[in-house]
This record gives structure tokens, C-alpha cells and sequence, in this order.
């Protein structure tokens, strides 16, 4: 019940979000079939100019929201985000390095961007993974979230040595790559991330109960039946996978990994049958929002999307922690 | 109903490298019993119980659950049979006190099956064992620590009847919670047949509940049998060094513990 009011907020801002805009467009005109596609400027905004971005702000969205909701789980610890733990920083390294190096190289079909975002998620989250299992009992949450953001700092200094050796033009790019965009232009690099996000979707999909169980405690989960080794190895190539593939979408989109599971989570409950189909949905209709904001606040001009997220999200964070305490 | 079999383990990767903390272990723990595992800090209490719960394997040595070894059990067929309630247990995220207990049924439900009505009476009739009905809808984190302990062996319950493993379950708990979770772990030995194991630092919570003892040191058992014939004056001092009365306590119903001092 509540999942299908998820839906149907995502679906109406799936549907809506492209009407609205620096120039007026008609829902009907826009499905009008007498009129032919190439005089139908309606059509032409809503389905090249417009859909696209829509598209892609609802699959990272989603994407990072599920990936928060994992990590937190996993980690149980509710501050664990994509933001919080570096995995984000590592991605977008990943993705600077691809785009500043023109690196080409491509596995199964999946381009360099994409892929060695994957590869810096994964190592960043191996990283601050590794930290976790380091102290044998009780690492505090404390500890894990200290080396997330030592982790960040690190990696965007990185980031900054990358950019330094690149020339002006490129520069340019990667700074404004890193503001966190979701003016895609097109369907392709959609297409590209599509793939991993798929197999991260499947991945995730093996994981709401198990999570439940693995939140509580990984030795409880184990002697409730749990595989809880298998369960850990999914959950975070899954999640690695999803945030790679929605930073090389978007670049870095801060607070939507960890404001929409806490949302969620107000509206559904912890049951992650719930928070986790809940959190996809739900995030995708967030950023769609945000970046509505971004594109018609200051229209014509277009903001990148992270700007929005940041100021919307920041505050929103701060009110779940003082809400908390 | 438990059986090990010169068991051992080490925290070492490999043998040789770090002294055994479980060494030559052999137990037998008959179906019914309440046993309680007492000894000194780092006596290996409470890595036998996570040997016996599967979630490790012993270095060498063989471990039965009732008449089979462990390993022959899969981690879901052994999750049906034997349930382990830790010291304490922390909720990352707000769950109702229904959800805890239910998601004992997990071990009892296919990969993406929902729990039905079988499992929510389960669930309720173990919240009824536990004194626990009123807090069904109560957020868990919400509850004191006695009562959440109370929720836990519900959510073992709902679990797996037959067998339950408890590590140190009053450790946290004040006078009034010991007493109440020892009156409730005999109780449930009494009206289910509950076979439990219970590793404790409290000599006279065992000696109120358990009908065995098992006294471990230095990985070692050093005395096991009914609880009349292990507490005694001379285990006492030769477990922990220290010099303690050793009493039946009429009112009590049985035998009590003063600790005078340490031995010298």
C-alpha cells in the first residue's frame, strides 16, 4: 500500500517534471500524434531535451538512495551514506581520472567512465570496509565515519592533483563535473550506466530481509540462519556498482544516499522490505525535484543539480540529528 | 541433545601460533538440562558457545547436535534447531518489538516468502512465554534492558525451541532483571522441554537455575555434573581464587554463594 503511493509519486514526477521548465510544453500536445515529430516542438523538448535528465535524475536517485540504505544497514550505522564513507569521493576520482586521462577502455559493454567509477567506489569502499573489520568487536560508529570523511578529504586532494595536472579547458570540465550535473543530452551515457545499475538492482534485490537480520548484528544474523559472508560481499559490490555507475552519470550528488533512507524510514518503518523498494522510489522522486529547482530557479541558466541537493539536503540532515538527539 | 568431543580453537589463523583458547573440551549436555558454563574471564566461555552455535568451526575435535555432528547441518536447518540469545543485543534502526521476534521466523521461511499466520502466532505465543504481550507494538529500543532481554529469547523462541544458547544473558541486567530472566529461562526449561545452555559470571544465578555445571579454565573443563556436586568451597577457590561460603539457603530454595575474599 504505502509502496504503491512510493510508485505513484515516482511515476508522477517521471511524467510531470518534463512539462515544467524554461519553456511552456503542453502534455497533451506533446502525445498530440496528428501533428508530425519533427514540427512537433513540443515533443521534441519533452522527449531530447527534457526526458532524458528526468531519466537519469530518477535513476541516481535511486541508485544512491539504495546504496545509503544498504551501507547503514550493513555497517549498522545510520550515518553510513556514499557521502559519509568516501565511496562517492572514490567514484568520482575514478570518474576525473577516466574523463581527465580520456582512458578507453570498455568490459562487457560497459564504457571507462562508468567502469573505473565502479573501480573507485569499490576501492574506496574496501577501504573504509577493511577499517570496519579491523578492530575485531564493536568498531564505533565514531571510528568508521572519521575514516569516511579522512577517506573523502584524501581522495578529493587526489582529485585535485589529478585536476592540476589536466589542462584549462578540461579543468573546467572537471569542476563543473564535480558540482554534480544531471545534464546527461542524450540517452547514451544513460544507456551506460544502465547495465550497472541493472546488475546492482538484482543485487539488491537478494538483500531486504537478510539486512533486517545483518542491522541487528552480523553474529545474531548468523545464528538466525544467515549467510552473512555471502550477504556482505553482495551488498556491497552491489551498492559499489550502483553509486559508480550514478556518479559517472551525474558526478558526486551529495545527501540523497543519506536523507532519503532516514525519510523513508519515518514514513515505512525499518523493515527493509518496506524501506528498501521505498528508498528507490523515493529517491528518484527527489532528485527529480531537486532538479527541477535547479533547472528553473535561476532559468534560463540551468544550476547542477549537487548545489541543490546540498543546500536542501544539509538542512534536512541536520534536522534528523537534532531530531534524534 | 549436545555433545563435543575434544574440541578446540584458537583466534590464530593457524595452530601453534596463539595459545588455545578452547582446549580438549568434552561436554555432554543431556536433552532437558539447563546447563550453566561458569569461569574466569577468558576462560573460553563464551567462544565454546559460538562453537556450539555453528557460527565457528573448532580447530579439532567434534561437535553433535542432537545425535548429528554440526557440520552435517546447513546454516537454516541448524538456525531451526538451536537459537542464541547474546549479552545484549542493540537495534541499529527502530524496530517494533513484533518485528524482533518475527524475524526469528527467518531461518522458516523461503527466500522471499512474507511470514503468515503460523509465524505470526508463533511469534505472539513466544511474546505470551516471555511475559512480553503487552510491548508488541513498542519500538525496541524503547524497552529497558530486562525487558528487551525478555524480547530477545522470545525472538530465540519463536526460533528454535528445542535448544537455546544464552552468552552471559543477565550480565547488564540489574537485581530485579536476574531474577526476573532466571525465573523465566526455568520456567520455559519446565513448559517446553527447552534444552539451555548458559554461560554466566553469576555462581548464584546458577546455582538458582541450572540443573548441571560446567566449570571451564583456561579453555580447559575442570569439573562438570549436577550443581550440588560442582559448587562446592574447593571448585570455588580452584576456578577463581577466591575463598567463598557455600550454603543451602532454605528460603532460597538452593545452595548459595557468599565470596569472603581471595585465596592466598
Amino acid at each position: 500500500m504505502t509502496i504503491a503511493a512510493f510508485g505513484a509519486l515516482a511515476a508522477l514526477a517521471l511524467l510531470l517534471a518534463p512539462l515544467v521548465g524554461s519553456t511552456r510544453i503542453h502534455l497533451g500536445a506533446v502525445f498530440d500524434r496528428s501533428i508530425p515529430y519533427a514540427n512537433n516542438t513540443d515533443a521534441q523538448i519533452f522527449f531530447v531535451a527534457r526526458l532524458p535528465r528526468v531519466i537519469a535524475a530518477a535513476l541516481v536517485g535511486s541508485a544512491l538512495a539504495l546504496s545509503g540504505v544498504v551501507f547503514q544497514a550493513l555497517l549498522r550505522n545510520p550515518l553510513a551514506s556514499p557521502d559519509t564513507l568516501g565511496v562517492s569521493a572514490g567514484a568520482s576520482l575514478g570518474a576525473i581520472v577516466a574523463i581527465t586521462f580520456d582512458l578507453d577502455v570498455s568490459v562487457g559493454g560497459i564504457s571507462a567512465v562508468p567502469l573505473v567509477s565502479f573501480a573507485g567506489s569499490l576501492g574506496a569502499l574496501a577501504i573504509v570496509y577493511g577499517l570496519s573489520k579491523a578492530r575485531r568487536r564493536g568498531t564505533s560508529a565514531l571510528v568508521l565515519l572519521l575514516g569516511g570523511v579522512t577517506l573523502h578529504m584524501v581522495l578529493s586532494a587526489v582529485i585535485s592533483f589529478v585536476q592540476y595536472l589536466a589542462d584549462f579547458t578540461q579543468t573546467f570540465r572537471n569542476v563543473r563535473w564535480l558540482m554534480g550535473s544531471l545534464d546527461v543530452a542524450s540517452y547514451t551515457p544513460i544507456a551506460g550506466a544502465l547495465g550497472p545499475m541493472a546488475i546492482a538492482w538484482v543485487g539488491f534485490a537478494t538483500l531486504p530481509r537478510v539486512l533486517d537480520l545483518v542491522s541487528v548484528g552480523t553474529e545474531s544474523a548468523a545464528t538466525r540462519g544467515v549467510d552473512v559472508l555471502r550477504t556482505e560481499r553482495i551488498a556491497l559490490v552491489s551498492a559499489s556498482l550502483a553509486t559508480g555507475a550514478a556518479v559517472s552519470l551525474a558526478g558526486p550528488v551529495s545527501f540523497v544516499g543519506i536523507i532519503v533512507p532516514h525519510l523513508v524510514r519515518l514514513i515505512v518503518g525499518s523493515d527493509h522490505r518496506l524501506v528498501l523498494p521505498a528508498s528507490a522510489l523515493f529517491g528518484g522522486a527527489f532528485l527529480i525535484g531537486c532538479d527541477l529547482v535547479a533547472r528553473t530557479i535561476i532559468a534560463p541558466l540551468e544550476l547542477p543539480v549537487g548545489i541543490v541537493t546540498a543546500m536542501i539536503g544539509g538542512p534536512v540532515f541536520l534536522w534528523l540529528l537534532f531530531r534524534k538527539a | 541433545m549436545i555433545e563435543t568431543r575434544d574440541v578446540s580453537f584458537s583466534y590464530a589463523r593457524r595452530r601453534g601460533g596463539a595459545p588455545l583458547v578452547v582446549d580438549g573440551v568434552s561436554l555432554t549436555i543431556p536433552r532437558g538440562a539447563i546447563a550453566g558454563l561458569l569461569g574466569p574471564n577468558g576462560s573460553g566461555k563464551s567462544t565454546l558457545v559460538r562453537l556450539i552455535s555453528g557460527v565457528m568451526a573448532p580447530l579439532s575435535g567434534g561437535i553433535w547436535i542432537a545425535g548429528r555432528p554440526i557440520g552435517e547441518y546447513s546454516r537454516l536447518d541448524l538456525a531451526r534447531r538451536l537459537a542464541v540469545v547474546p549479552q545484549e543485543t542493540h537495534a541499529t534502526f527502530d524496530f517494533t518489538v513484533i518485528d524482533m521476534v518475527l524475524m526469528g521466523r527467518y531461518a522458516h521461511l523461503g527466500p522471499f516468502e512474507l511470514e503468515g499466520p503460523s509465524d505470526q502466532r508463533i511469534a505472539r505465543d513466544a511474546l505470551a512465554a516471555t511475559g512480553t504481550s503487552a510491548l508488541e507494538l513498542r519500538s525496541f529500543s524503547s524497552l529497558s534492558g530486562g525487558e528487551k532481554q525478555r524480547v530477545v529469547i522470545a525472538s530465540a523462541l519463536a526460533q528454535a525451541s528445542d535448544l537455546l544458547l544464552l552468552d552471559e544473558p543477565t550480565t547488564s541486567l540489574d537485581l530485579a532483571y536476574q531474577f526476573e530472566i532466571g525465573a523465566l529461562l526455568k520456567r520455559l526449561n519446565a513448559e517446553r522441554g527447552t534444552t539451555m545452555v548458559m554461560s554466566t559470571h553469576d555462581l548464584n544465578l546458577a546455582a538458582a537455575v541450572c540443573d548441571r555445571i560446567i566449570l571451564l579454565k583456561e579453555g580447559r573443563v575442570i569439573a562438570q555434573g549436577p550443581t550440588a556436586e560442582i559448587l562446592t568451597v574447593e571448585r570455588i577457590r580452584q576456578l577463581y581464587g577466591v575463598e567463598a561460603d557455600v550454603q543451602f539457603h532454605p528460603r532460597a530454595g538452593h545452595v548459595t554463594v557468599v565470596p569472603i575474599g581471595r585465596s592466598r
